[in-house]
């Protein structure tokens, strides 16, 4: 990186921290710390919404996505704008009036105190864990792509959002969530520009997307009906619509986002900005990648886009199989490269097919040496996807654009840690602290302990970042387990607020019902991970309900 | 209701006619947003006053699902498109 793109990064750095301290006002007391005294305007909320969800995991492997599989993972976002619509009529005005701090607050008022307990805890285990992959993950990606040391880039994005997360809290996490939000676009928006002007004379936007449309990654629906496939149309709006009820619903870390609007309607005015917005923008990312694809059919990247492993396979007795697939690669990749140039020439069935068949070459070839790279690290989840995208930032863009996206990913991760610090840090101190721990003290207590849980949640996402990052395909499965919760946990609120006579033996028995039956099924039936929520959901309700209706009378509510 | 307003076409005719000065390409496009936009005002918002910010509204859930709609068929006619 020039010194024109470190100035970016470092001017961007400063800026975050300086801009989110100044933002932070009425944080004096626990509820303008954490609920900004309940006084923000419905666009920042949303701006924030939408931040939270969109961490540098989605810049760098939903491009990544486009690149290898095409549009298809839009699909994953079609349930999204109807839990809108379901959420803004149920969850937000109930959590609004309940004057709550936390989702779980509100099931010990409806149950009881230990299905409150429970469910901030798995909480707490989830999000602490995610938290400290939303770290590792852009962490381990920059720091193999421009040659950082892991360490100091962990501490690069954790240490600043600590800072100004511990010091403003919620005020300061939205407002610089709002101007990330402005990065994160303008970054996306920069890179789609460069790849369009950088398409070959002769090649214009519509032909690039024919001809990525010919090796398949324009398709973005797929109606086939198959749990086993991971996103289709039914996947994405059926399994969808529970997880984005359950993220939004359930999860403090969105939850804890419009419980600081100034009004219900202004919470739910937060909410509509996801369900209009997400879909387009997603598939823009997506479209990132796409068009990434179109770029690298005319100027060779590696055959291999993560360079981590090659100094193991230099070393290994496989090294000569290696050299000999990067040739055979740089052999399969000019001849796609003069069949995508005819087929842009003369779009017709036969130049077609001859870009189908070396397309496929291609993809023969950075199989087999995937596999190769398997096989010599013993990672079995090995992929390259998550580092297309920061590849063709450093090696393909220009000097100053380069220091801009960098930057983007900086706030991409930087927006979504500290909303999980702030909500990691109000479950901490309302379900756990103040209700177990210390339940009489001043508001001055709580609010110095609330300051000290941020920095110490920080603390913990940073050295497990740290850990986790050497650990590899581990990021993946931690985010994976993560999702089992989701559904069971959007359970316990499908019983609190829909089912008059569900009671707390209910819902406890029922969670724990719901997430051994996710456990099972996702071990054993080879599900799609999405039809989990659904799984989860609908156990938790049902025993809930049959448990509730054996064991005796709802308990009368507050 | 009078009659020609039940047709969309003669609505829009209507609309046309409504609008003040000549007709340009700018006037043509208000009176079909007009036309398309009314029944979507003509729903209920779910309000009870004027002033009553706690009911959901209607009217947006509708436009949400409408917009939803247009994106997924966009999304479908651009993988057919550029297939």
């Amino acid at each position: 990186m020039s010194w024109v793109d470190w100035s970016i990064v470092g001017a961007y750095l400063v800026w975050v921290v300086w801009d989110g301290l100044r933002m932070s006002r009425n944080t004096a007391e626990v509820e303008g710390y954490f609920l900004a005294g309940r006084s923000l305007p419905w666009w920042a909320v949303g701006l924030s919404v939408m931040a939270t969800q969109l961490s540098a995991i989605t810049m760098t492997s939903t491009t990544g996505q486009g690149y290898a599989d095409g549009m298809r993972f839009v699909q994953f976002y079609f349930g999204l704008p109807v839990a809108m619509i379901i959420l803004s009529v149920t969850v937000v005005p109930f959590f609004w009036r309940a004057r709550v701090y936390t989702a779980y607050e509100y099931l010990e008022r409806r149950f009881d105190l230990k299905t409150r307990t429970l469910t901030a805890a798995l909480f707490l285990i989830s999000r602490g864990l995610s938290c400290s992959v939303i770290v590792a993950a852009p962490a381990v990606i920059l720091s193999i792509v421009l040659g950082w040391n892991l360490t100091l880039t962990v501490l690069l994005i954790g240490v600043p959002t600590v800072i100004y997360t511990m010091i403003g809290g919620v005020q300061a996490v939205t407002w610089t969530d709002v101007k990330q939000m402005a990065v994160i676009v303008l970054g996306i928006s920069a890179a789609v520009a460069v790849l369009i002007v950088n398409l070959p004379e002769g090649v214009s936007l519509g032909t690039a997307l024919h001809i990525a449309g010919a090796a398949g990654k324009t398709k973005a629906i797929d109606f086939t009906f198959d749990v086993r496939q991971t996103y289709t149309f039914w996947s994405g709006l059926i399994g969808g619509l529970f997880l984005s009820l359950s993220y939004f619903g359930c999860d403090q870390s969105q939850v804890q986002r419009y419980l600081t609007a100034r009004s219900v309607d202004e919470g739910r005015h937060s909410l509509y900005m996801s369900a209009f917005v997400k879909i387009p923008l997603q598939a823009m990312i997506l479209l990132t990648g796409v068009l990434m694809f179109v770029y690298f059919l005319f100027h060779q990247g590696p055959m291999l886009f993560n360079a981590a492993p090659l100094a193991k396979i230099e070393a290994s007795a496989r090294a000569d199989d290696y050299h000999a697939l990067d040739a055979e690669y740089s052999g399969a990749y000019l001849v796609r490269k003069e069949a995508a140039a005819a087929l842009a020439a003369n779009d017709d069935e036969v130049s077609r097919a001859a870009f189908i068949r070396a397309d496929g070459a291609v993809r023969d070839v950075r199989g087999r040496a995937v596999r190769l790279v398997k096989d010599v690290t013993g990672d079995a989840a090995w992929t390259d996807v998550n580092y297309v995208f920061p590849t063709f930032v450093t090696k393909h863009m220009p000097i100053g654009l380069i220091g801009l996206i960098i930057a983007a990913i900086f706030a991409a991760a930087m927006s979504s840690i500290a909303a999980e610090l702030n909500s990691l840090a109000t479950a901490s101190v309302i379900d756990v602290y103040k209700r177990l721990i210390r339940p009489e003290a001043s508001d001055r207590h709580y609010l110095s302990v609330s300051k000290w849980a941020t920095a110490g949640w920080g603390l913990f996402a940073c050295v497990m970042a740290m850990y986790a990052a050497r650990l590899g395909s581990l990021i993946e499965v931690v985010n994976r387990y993560g999702s089992y919760f989701y559904g069971s946990l959007l359970g316990v609120f499908i019983l609190a607020l829909g089912v008059k006579r569900a009671n707390g033996h209910g819902a406890f028995v029922g969670l724990v019902a719901g997430m051994a039956a996710v456990a099972y099924v996702a071990t054993t039936w080879g599900v799609a991970y999405l039809w989990l929520n659904v799984v989860g959901a609908v156990v938790v309700t049902t025993v809930g309900l049959a448990v509730s209706l054996v064991s005796g009378p709802a308990r009368v509510r507050d | 209701m009078p009659a020609a307003r039940q047709n969309p076409a003669d609505r829009l005719a209507d609309v046309r006619q409504s609008l003040p000065g000549p007709l340009t390409d700018r006037r043509r496009r208000t009176a079909v947003l007009r036309v398309v936009y009314a029944p979507l005002m003509a729903l209920p918002t779910g309000a009870k006053s004027a002033s009553d910010d706690t009911a959901p509204r209607v009217r947006t859930f509708v436009l949400i699902v409408l917009v939803e709609v247009v994106t997924l068929a966009s999304l479908y006619w651009f993988g057919v498109h550029f297939s």
